[in-house]
């Protein structure tokens, strides 16, 4: 620690020194910048004096100061463009604009450490997506605009309020954000989209090496807006409102039966247990709505006799009545200013967001500010704060239970009562308000107003995260940076549970209130030492070397009441038993070295070397680790003559071994708790759920999960008392750190003067030996061993095809963008002594193969039914197909005329299997409009008609046949294979049985809800037009343009029977089982875009 | 000034970050004791106290011992079904190791090295592997929980299990007294005993009892010596003491507001007719006319309501037969067809009754079904007497006077609400009640079959698995078997072995399978003590 320190110390004292001021001599002073034709700055670009040695090189905002006599030449060079001639004249200050070199085509990329390359001397694979394009068709969250840019990248965004996607890049799920060259704990809402310039995906971790650790499933390089190169004051406007209407998703329900059991529902006081009341935690397997009489819930009492009324599907489409139109607006302004020394940006952004579910918001305000100025020609400083809060008192819980509004309106519940009846809207019975909730129903449902607005969740979450840098210039191959960054949030989640709502494990009535409070802190000082040296005419060295020292610590705490003293009012102080509370502390250091080389061999080819040293705390012991990477990238074209059509051919290829200690990039909110009091879960783990219900937050965390940490536990599963265990873990000694090793290989290839470009990767990736929790013998006394063991191998494919079909034709013009993107993953080695892993898995096998639940069959392939005519179901899982899917693509088109643009994206996943929960449920549970249809909905109605009639057992045949000869079917505990197939003699089924029964049996197998992840999506449409500047002319604005969106506007998915589950959730997880999703919808938006 | 920036502490060695500050180190035995209880105990309706050490697990489907013995039986399938699927069974190795623990940390406190919680180690180690042993057969024993040292145990035969675990009840026994006569030893953290040594050692010695029934079909092999092992514990009363009463009981007594009964006020509107009772069960009451089916259970209301049968009629109370498909089970119970369990007992209270693990009552019918057998000389009709009795009593049923049924009124909306209930008068007999032929003990093997029926009216709702194991080895009572019980119309016989065992000890696995099951982890395979 000292020694780190001793070194900062030292690099900071000759930083000082060097501030002295810098004498200049000579002619006069000239200064400028350096912007390619879109006026973006151009870093490093040479300046020299024609005819002399006198130079330099442009600095970070493209500005360069030098000193040169009238009528000298400047000699602009930089790669990839037209280099420039500029005579100097009597003015002091010039503006030289870099046109392109569309024959050496060269784009600058921003790498790891913000190191900005040019891309034809890089090795592996990145994309850049700007961040002005993902502004003008907004999503309410920034990261989902990157949905269908990125081959490879897949973003599974859900429709939720606060619901992070999924982000995946070539299957592993992606958590290194790096904001401005340093990571970043970000949960993607605290991102602010109006401040971010590019976004630039490292795919490998060859490319992102220089990260260490966190950077083993690439990054996602943000780089902000660093103000204008324009001197003077900027204000940008951005302003978008958006709304949500029209569903892409629905459950699918039947209104022709109510709730009920076997065809039968009477209400006695909504909270069941007695058989033949049938009025509680009921199916919608009830009678037909016929306008027969029964008693309902709203049913007058006349002398405390429940009258009968008649029963009709007066709640048909309750959800759909429910939910509204949503709303969505996005507001930014920002100002820059920027003079001869220094560059300033301050930008507020604003974002109100109505849910489509009544009552549930959320609200999002964000200010950045941006500054730096040139203290001298050779010391720059720069800072940067970001200030980020998300606020909601009511957002929504859609996990399975009786707190989302999907398993209380589209599952459980049917259409005998409505969402727009007046005693639904009121919430609470009359003179019970703030104690009894009004519905049909008081064991496990609920009204869904109550739920939305009665029964609130909080969410209050600070992000601060900034830097302050110094960046020196030694000499022209030399500069040191020093840069301290922290990044840190806090986060409040509460719940208010209200007197007579009764989730899961809180069954008693009595209200709750909960907190979850959550401090990170993460700190990183990185100091960088660049240099570039031109060795020989055909050799130059660039790289850099540098330590980094990262502090992190976090603290967390969950309390909850133990039920509620007096309804309504939500403190601890007021619980009935007492508080129940976990906390959590954790530490973690890191320090680490590194350097990076960039050897270019004239025109023939560039190689980089990365290797980086990494001392961690976050292990069982204090860990030491090292990874390199190498990358090799040569430009073919550049010095072997190609046929005419390709204009340009460059190969690359690249290695990297990355290690990882023992962290988490998230971590819920009791980590390593001990509360039974709630039916939640607890024990060695950062994601225990206290409740037994609910969706647990995850917030970025990437501090150590003390998996290798053994201890004992303790909980209180009696009357308080606390209870010890010892550890069930165990630890092979000298265990090391997790291994990854990749290799890429890829080409670039542009034909006809760049007009269609291909830029193709294929790469493999060796997982391990990794740090397995492996399933061991319980009879060893012990769960799970961890130890170095198992490797999986991942090889895949990526393609991206850049096209412009129509470059100016009069002027309309047609770009296309075309990602594709395929990968598998099988074992390559599995633990020692082992020939089987994880049950059914073996050395070769895919590790997405799905394992389910299956019907036993017999040799002709037919349903073998049980005597009571309902299909066997084989005591062995079967292989039911692979969880991923085969390839995904997106197609990206944009045409434009003048002033006027049209942009369109399809994308969409193809292959994969999954198990579709809503429609197991829905099915089960009689609500599915296919319980209701057919054959199914035939015999249900025969089943209402003959309710009660002695001796009638149902109408409903399965398909399939049963065995007629009495023999019982043995199998084989392994497989599941019938054993005696020649023992058994068929008939065709003929037994009937009961719809409920049967429906509910025969779709609980899993085969039956298995559905294909094929789909695809019309992710966004964009109209743009940019005002003429002719227009604008005389008045104050300089910039002006609208753009009218619409996003996720079509979803195709082949089979209408799963049209209940919008795939985008899940396209990029190997989830075996969807979950509740609020319904997704669709969005339409209008930008406008204003400049000062 | 960039330097002020860097605000990490120092303090704090990196070795020092690397430990995890929100889990102990270690802990006393008195705790671990407690944990290991709440391993231990069965309760009704499939519930646990405590599975594991991660968590309190209430309604896990997979242990459906109460359905497997076809006292309470499912009629909803979304909520469970009555199918002999046997998957693996219940796992103690890791609650034997924390016994291990137990002891090791007993020792670090300066314990001598017999001591309370040794000496009840033997006795949980007899309990755990006898119990897995009785689910699935041999399993790994004298090389296992010895953690990396042995990663992959072979498996000891039944045989060799059923003997060490007699031998450790006999060890139990040995310690036990040693401390007793020292005097001053105690435990903490015994929430069934309060550290009460004696009654532990009854606990011991009638679980050994149990242990040696169990094996009643190998009385013929020499070395498990079942017979005269069963008689050396019987007739040395002051070397082995016995449960004396249902005082001894060892049971489980649930407390608000963190142990409710697994059947409560607050899952009522779920489970309450969701479940009714089995003929298995209900048949005998009613057969015997036996006055525990009014506190156990409700009549039919069908029966009651619509075919006008007066409600204490034995005949108005009817079980479902757990072979039936569920379907129809499920209308014929939405009809009211069938009795449910009693509503007042089991569904008024948060605390329902102690779920009893090893009892009084099912020591007396061990010693009548040892004596029956001629393991060891007695009275076995007292004894069967002493077990029916203790059953009735447990019941509130007086032997001879009145006692008042509780029966939930259709159409009533509070459970706990003792006015929703309509109350009938029951009076007893006892002479009465004995002196029917088939409940009267004529000895022999209808003798034989009378005490094991008995001992299973006296078991529902405890001692977890007991009556399938009894049913397993001896066929009393009947069970059914249908298109609801599945397995192709059999009652399995045996539990399957972990997954884990499959994947990380599949040789061993195999040879186990090998050397009993003719390869397959059949759970219709015959173990050792069943042939």
């Amino acid at each position: 620690m000292k020694q780190i320190y001793n070194h900062l110390r030292t690099v900071f004292a000759v930083l000082l020194l060097c501030i002295a001021p810098v004498l200049l001599f000579g002619q006069t002073k000239i200064g400028g910048i350096v912007t390619d034709e879109n006026k973006q700055p151009l870093p490093g670009v040479s300046v020299m004096v024609k005819g002399t040695s006198t130079g330099t090189t442009t600095d970070i905002n493209g500005r360069f100061t030098l000193s040169a006599a009238s009528g000298q030449v400047l000699t602009v060079k930089f790669l990839g463009y037209l280099p420039q001639q500029v005579t100097v004249g009597n003015q002091t200050d010039y503006s030289i604009v870099l046109a392109e070199d569309t024959k050496n085509l060269n784009e600058v990329v921003v790498t790891a450490l913000g190191v900005k390359k040019e891309t034809r001397r890089i090795g592996y694979a990145t994309q850049t997506v700007n961040g002005a394009d993902l502004v003008t068709a907004r999503d309410p969250n920034p990261i989902n605009g990157l949905i269908g840019k990125v081959a490879g990248l897949s973003i599974g965004a859900t429709s939720e309020i606060l619901g992070v996607p999924n982000i995946t890049m070539r299957g592993n799920t992606v958590s290194l954000f790096v904001i401005d060259g340093l990571p970043f704990n970000s949960d993607t809402f605290d991102l602010s989209p109006d401040d971010i310039d590019t976004y630039t995906v490292l795919k490998g971790p060859a490319a992102a090496a220089l990260y260490g650790s966190r950077a083993q499933y690439g990054a996602i390089l943000i780089t902000t807006k660093k103000g204008s190169s324009k001197k003077g004051i900027t204000i940008d406007v951005n302003s978008s409102t958006v709304i949500n209407k029209g569903f892409l998703a629905f459950p699918r329900i039947q209104n022709s039966f109510g709730p009920g059991e076997n065809t039968f529902y009477t209400f006695v006081d909504g909270k069941g247990g007695a058989p033949g009341g049938v009025d509680s935690d009921y199916d919608v397997w009830g009678p037909y709505f016929a306008g027969q009489l029964i008693p309902q819930y709203d049913s007058p009492v006349i002398n405390g006799v429940r009258q009968a009324t008649p029963w009709t599907a007066r709640g048909a489409n309750n959800l759909a009545n429910f939910l509204k139109t949503g709303f969505q607006t996005n507001n930014n302004i920002a100002l820059t200013s920027t003079g001869e020394n220094y560059t300033t940006r301050f930008s507020v952004s604003q974002q109100h967001q109505n849910s489509y579910i009544p009552s549930q918001y959320l609200d999002i305000a964000n200010a950045n500010i941006y500054a730096s100025f040139n203290a001298s020609k050779r010391l720059k400083f720069e800072g940067s704060l970001d200030f980020n809060r998300q606020s909601t008192d009511d957002f929504p819980d859609v996990q399975y239970g009786p707190n989302s509004i999907i398993y209380n309106m589209a599952i459980w519940t049917g259409a005998d009562w409505s969402v727009n009846a007046p005693d639904i809207k009121a919430i609470w019975q009359p003179g019970k308000v703030g104690v009894q909730s009004e519905f049909e129903e008081y064991t496990r449902y609920h009204n869904p107003y109550f739920l939305t607005s009665v029964w609130t969740r909080g969410h209050y979450k600070n992000d601060t995260y900034g830097y302050l840098s110094g960046n020196f210039i030694i000499d022209k191959h030399l500069n040191v940076t020093l840069k301290n960054q922290i990044d840190t949030y806090n986060l409040l989640r509460t719940e208010d549970l209200p007197y007579s709502a009764h989730p899961y494990g809180r069954e008693g009535n009595q209200g709750d209130y909960r907190e979850d409070r959550r401090d990170l802190f993460d700190n990183n000082t990185l100091l960088t030492l660049n240099y570039d040296y031109t060795v020989a005419k055909f050799l130059n060295l660039s790289g850099l070397v540098g330590a980094n020292l990262r502090s992190f610590k976090y603290n967390s705490s969950w309390v909850s009441t133990d039920y509620l003293n007096v309804p309504g009012v939500y403190a601890f102080s007021n619980s009935k038993n007492p508080i129940e509370a976990t906390s959590f502390y954790s530490a973690e250091r890191q320090i680490s070295e590194f350097a990076s080389l960039d050897a270019s061999f004239g025109k023939y080819a560039t190689l980089s070397g990365t290797i980086r040293n990494e001392r961690s705390s976050a292990f069982q012991n204090v860990t030491n680790y090292s990874y390199p990477s190498a990358a090799v990238a040569s430009v073919i074209s550049d010095y072997v003559k190609l046929p005419e059509f390709i204009s340009f051919l460059k190969v690359r290829a690249s290695y990297a071994n990355i290690k990882s200690d023992e962290t988490s990039p998230t971590i819920g909110p009791a980590p390593f708790s001990t509360i039974t009091a709630f039916g939640g879960s607890t024990g060695a783990s950062l994601y225990d759920n206290p409740l037994g219900y609910g969706t647990t937050y995850d917030s970025p965390y990437n501090g150590p999960n003390y998996a290798l940490n053994t201890s004992f536990s303790t909980a209180k599963p009696y009357a308080g008392q606390t209870a010890g265990y010892a550890s069930d873990y165990l630890y092979q000694s000298a265990i090391k750190t997790f291994t990854r090793v990749n290799y890429e290989e890829g080409f670039d290839i542009k034909f006809l003067q760049n007009r269609l470009g291909l830029a193709a990767t294929a790469f493999q990736y060796i997982d391990g030996p990794q740090i397995l929790p492996n399933t061991i013998s319980t009879s060893t006394g012990y769960i799970t061993e961890y130890l170095n063991a198992l490797k999986t191998k991942k090889t895949g494919y990526e393609v991206s095809l850049t096209g412009t079909p129509i470059k100016d034709l009069s002027g309309f013009g047609w770009d296309v963008l075309v990602n594709w993107s395929t990968y598998k993953d099988v074992y390559e080695e599995l633990p020692p002594g082992q020939t089987t892993y994880n049950t059914f898995f073996q050395k070769g096998d895919r590790v997405d193969k799905f394992y389910g639940t299956a019907f036993v069959r017999n040799q002709q392939g037919q349903i073998i039914n049980g005597s009571n005519g309902e299909a066997l179901v084989n005591p062995v899982p079967q292989y039911l197909g692979h969880l991923g899917a085969d390839y995904t693509w997106s197609i990206f088109n944009r045409v434009h005329y003048k002033n006027l643009g049209m942009s369109f994206q399809f994308d969409g996943s193809v292959g994969g299997v999954t198990a579709d929960y809503v429609f197991n449920k829905t099915v089960r549970g009689g609500s599915n409009a296919l319980t209701a249809e057919g054959a199914l909905g035939a015999a249900r109605y025969q089943d209402w008609l003959n309710f009660g009639k002695a001796g009638y057992a149902g109408s409903y045949v399965g398909q399939g046949v049963v065995i007629s000869n009495n023999v019982a079917p043995n199998f084989d505990s392994k497989t599941g294979a019938v054993l005696n197939y020649s023992a058994l003699q068929y008939a065709p089924n003929t037994h009937t049985a009961f719809v409920q029964e049967y429906a509910s049996e025969y779709y609980n197998v899993t085969e039956s809800n298995l559905m294909s992840k094929t789909y695809a999506k019309l992710r966004e449409v964009t109209f743009d037009y940019t005002f003429p500047a002719k227009w604008l002319k005389g008045t104050f604005i300089t910039k002006a343009s609208a753009s009218l969106y619409g996003r996720n506007l079509l979803y195709f998915y082949k089979d209408p029977k799963f049209k209940d589950v919008d795939l985008d959730q899940y396209a990029n997880s190997n989830t075996s089982l969807t979950g509740l999703q609020s319904p997704t919808v669709r969005s339409y938006g209008l930008n406008i875009k204003l400049s000062f | 000034m960039l330097m002020l920036l860097t605000v990490s502490s120092c303090k704090k060695s990196l070795q020092d970050l690397t430990q995890n500050n929100n889990v102990p180190n270690s802990v006393p035995a008195s705790l671990l004791f407690n944990g290991i209880l709440n391993n231990m105990v069965d309760l009704p309706d499939g519930a646990y106290a405590s599975s594991n050490q991660s968590s309190v697990v209430y309604q896990n489907t997979s242990n459906r011992a109460e359905i497997w013995c076809q006292y309470y039986i499912y009629n909803y399938n979304y909520y469970g079904n009555n199918t002999y699927d046997f998957d693996s069974g219940a796992d103690y190795y890791t609650t034997i190791k924390n016994v291990m623990a137990m002891e090791a940390q007993a020792t670090l406190a300066g314990s001598p090295a017999v001591n309370p919680y040794s000496a009840l180690g033997k006795f949980f180690r007899a309990y755990f592997f006898s119990r897995m042993s009785l689910e699935r057969g041999d399993i790994p024993m004298t090389q296992a929980l010895q953690g990396l040292n042995a990663l992959t145990p072979v498996y000891d035969s039944q045989k060799a299990v059923m003997i060490q675990c007699l031998t450790w009840l006999e060890n139990a026994n040995t310690d036990l007294t040693t401390l007793i006569a020292a005097g001053g030893n105690t435990l903490s953290g015994d929430q069934f005993f309060n550290g009460d040594l004696t009654k532990w050692q009854k606990v011991v010695n009638t679980y050994k009892l149990r242990l040696l029934i169990q094996l009643s079909k190998k009385t013929s092999d020499a070395d498990l010596n079942v017979a005269s092992q069963f008689n050396n514990i019987v007739s040395n009363p002051a070397k082995y003491p016995l449960m004396q009463s249902t005082a001894d009981n060892l049971q489980y007594v649930f407390v608000a507001p963190n142990n409710f009964y697994p059947m409560n006020p607050n899952n009522f509107g779920q489970n309450g007719s969701r479940q009714n009772t089995s003929a298995t069960y209900v048949g005998l009451l009613t057969q015997f006319q036996d006055p525990r089916v009014f506190v156990t259970a409700e009549p039919a209301r069908d029966l009651v309501d619509n075919q006008h049968q007066s409600p204490t009629s034995f005949s108005s109370f009817v079980g479902a037969d757990p072979g039936l498909d569920l379907g129809v089970m499920y209308n014929n119970a939405g009809l009211l067809k069938y009795s449910f369990i009693n509503r007042k007992y089991y569904y008024s209270t948060y605390v329902g009754e102690p779920s009893i693990q090893i009892g009084y009552a099912e020591l007396q019918f061990i010693l009548a079904e040892g004596i029956n057998r001629g393991w060891t000389a007695g009275d076995a009709e007292s004894h069967y007497v002493a077990g029916i009795q203790a059953s009735m009593q447990s019941y509130g049923i007086p032997a001879t006077g009145s006692f008042t049924a509780y029966f939930y009124r259709p159409g009533s909306s509070d459970v706990t609400n003792l006015a929703n209930y309509d109350t009938y008068p029951i009076t007893t007999n006892w002479a009465n009640y004995y002196a029917q032929p088939l409940v009267k003990y004529t000895g022999g093997a209808t003798g034989l079959t009378q005490i094991l029926q008995q001992k299973y009216l006296a078991l529902f709702r405890h001692s977890g698995l007991e009556s399938y194991y009894t049913y397993r080895r001896t066929g009393v009572p009947n069970f059914t078997t249908g298109p609801g019980t599945d397995n192709g119309q059999r009652i399995a016989l045996r539990f399957k072995y972990p997954a884990s065992e499959r994947v990380a000890n599949t040789k061993n696995y195999n040879a186990a399978l090998t050397s009993q099951y003719g390869g397959n982890d059949d759970i219709n395979g015959t173990m050792w003590i069943l042939k």
